[in-house]
């Protein structure tokens, strides 16, 4: 009798197991077919909100742990690379004061001459990192969407530089795929020797593809973003170039480009509106 | 019903785990599915019901706030849950380190490999990383989950 009882108890435990299981499945298949229409966006919405708040203990806790005891094991390079960037800072110094020069005598000039203030102005607005949704995707979601006046396309820059652009727009938060993605693509142009091409990511690191023949690439030369296309406003800047890739009988000349952004580390960003 | 509650939030912290703290542990931007690691390490130490609601209830969460396709984690995880079933009632009944660590190897590689298939990504050496990171995880949780819960030995003696 006793052991006809336990049977059954756990003949009904293991039907109320494959029922949830059932139930699983259900919501799946559900899930895939309602997907399309766009109806699960609002649900992922409030899924990021609600991570929201754990996101901000653990990137503010074990967030800055580890970074550190990866520093530890770079000390050495940190220190050089510390080295590099005071010199390098003192150049840029003496470089803005006479550029600072040249702006105040252009905007003169400009009067002169009667033009309008021609460049777009734009604003930018921080964000805050929330989690990543796939570890095979170069993609964040980020704390802002719709609520301020968010708009898929546009551009997201960290230190200065530009690191990614905006996929998905939600109501509160946003997905952002970064310029190190395979799928992204950017309008980009080398500064000095005005070469137009599209940034793309990739394992590789980030090129510069479709540039002219007849154009002749500076290596160290700066890469800012072109503006073609309209959501990305021009100026923007991405990198250097490191590494002139140019086979034999290719109509195109493709360029290896370096960021100094650790994107593997990144905390505030801003993303830029483009007014009017 | 304590019981049933402490199971989904923990499903819950598990998820946003996931989203949270990997991102954070990543190798080369690249890190292995929490939640897919943890339902096959369930099953390998047969607790069977845990496995079935983590891979479940845990890729609903997954493709919630993932960019895959909707339903790719849940039926991808209870798949690879139903195989391991299979595979350790038929092929494996003595569960060891070696087998856990090649078992997580190739489920994450497989699910790396579908997922940048999905994803339109590059693909490269860099899933066989990522199956390496998940095989370590594997193992930290199965030695975890052995320390925490002692299987009781059963020695059957058959009719002769």
């Amino acid at each position: 009798m006793r052991n006809e009882m336990k049977s059954a108890v756990a003949k009904s435990r293991g039907g109320k197991k494959w029922r949830y299981v059932i139930i699983m499945v259900a919501v799946a298949i559900l899930g895939f077919l309602v997907y399309p229409t766009g109806i699960t966006k609002p649900i992922k919405n409030y899924f990021w909100e609600g991570v929201r708040p754990v996101s901000f203990v653990f990137r503010s806790t074990l967030g800055k742990i580890f970074p550190f005891f990866e520093d530890i094991f770079h000390l050495r390079s940190i220190v050089k690379q510390n080295s590099d960037l005071i010199s390098e800072n003192l150049n840029l110094q003496s470089e803005l004061a006479r550029l600072s020069e040249v702006d105040y005598e252009n905007e003169i000039l400009k009067k002169e001459l009667g033009f309008l203030k021609s460049q777009t102005s734009s604003k930018t607005i921080p964000a805050a990192i929330i989690g990543q949704s796939s570890g095979y995707l170069r993609s964040f979601v980020i704390d802002k969407g719709k609520d301020a006046d968010l708009q898929v396309g546009d551009a997201v820059i960290s230190q200065g530089y530009l690191v990614g652009t905006l996929t998905e727009v939600r109501q509160n938060n946003s997905e952002l795929t970064l310029i190190t993605d395979f799928n992204s693509l950017v309008p980009v142009v080398l500064q000095k020797s005005r070469g137009t091409g599209l940034l793309r990511g990739g394992l590789g690191g980030l090129f510069v593809e479709d540039i002219p023949l007849n154009i002749g690439i500076e290596k160290q030369e700066d890469v800012i973003t072109s503006g073609l296309g309209g959501q990305i406003p021009a100026g923007i800047l991405v990198g250097k170039v490191t590494d002139v890739i140019s086979k034999e009988g290719e109509i195109f000349q493709k360029v290896s480009v370096s960021s100094p952004v650790d994107f593997s580390r990144l905390e505030v960003l801003f993303v830029i509106k483009k007014n009017g | 019903m304590v019981r049933l509650f402490l199971k989904i939030f923990f499903i819950i912290l598990a998820a946003l785990f996931q989203f949270v703290l990997m991102p954070i542990l990543n190798i080369k931007g690249f890190f292995p599915n929490l939640i897919l690691i943890g339902a096959v390490v369930l099953m390998l130490l047969d607790f069977e019901t845990d496995a079935f609601w983590l891979a479940g209830l845990g890729g609903l969460l997954l493709d919630l706030g993932g960019p895959i396709i909707f339903g790719f984690n849940t039926i991808f995880g209870l798949l690879i849950v139903f195989l391991m079933r299979f595979l350790v009632r038929r092929f494996f009944p003595q569960i060891n380190f070696w087998l856990t660590l090649i078992i997580i190897f190739l489920i994450s590689a497989l699910y790396a490999f579908l997922s940048i298939l999905i994803l339109k990504e590059q693909l490269s050496t860099s899933i066989f990383i990522v199956a390496f990171y998940g095989g370590i995880l594997g193992i930290i949780f199965y030695y975890f989950l052995t320390v925490v819960h002692k299987p009781t030995q059963v020695i059957k003696i058959g009719n002769k």
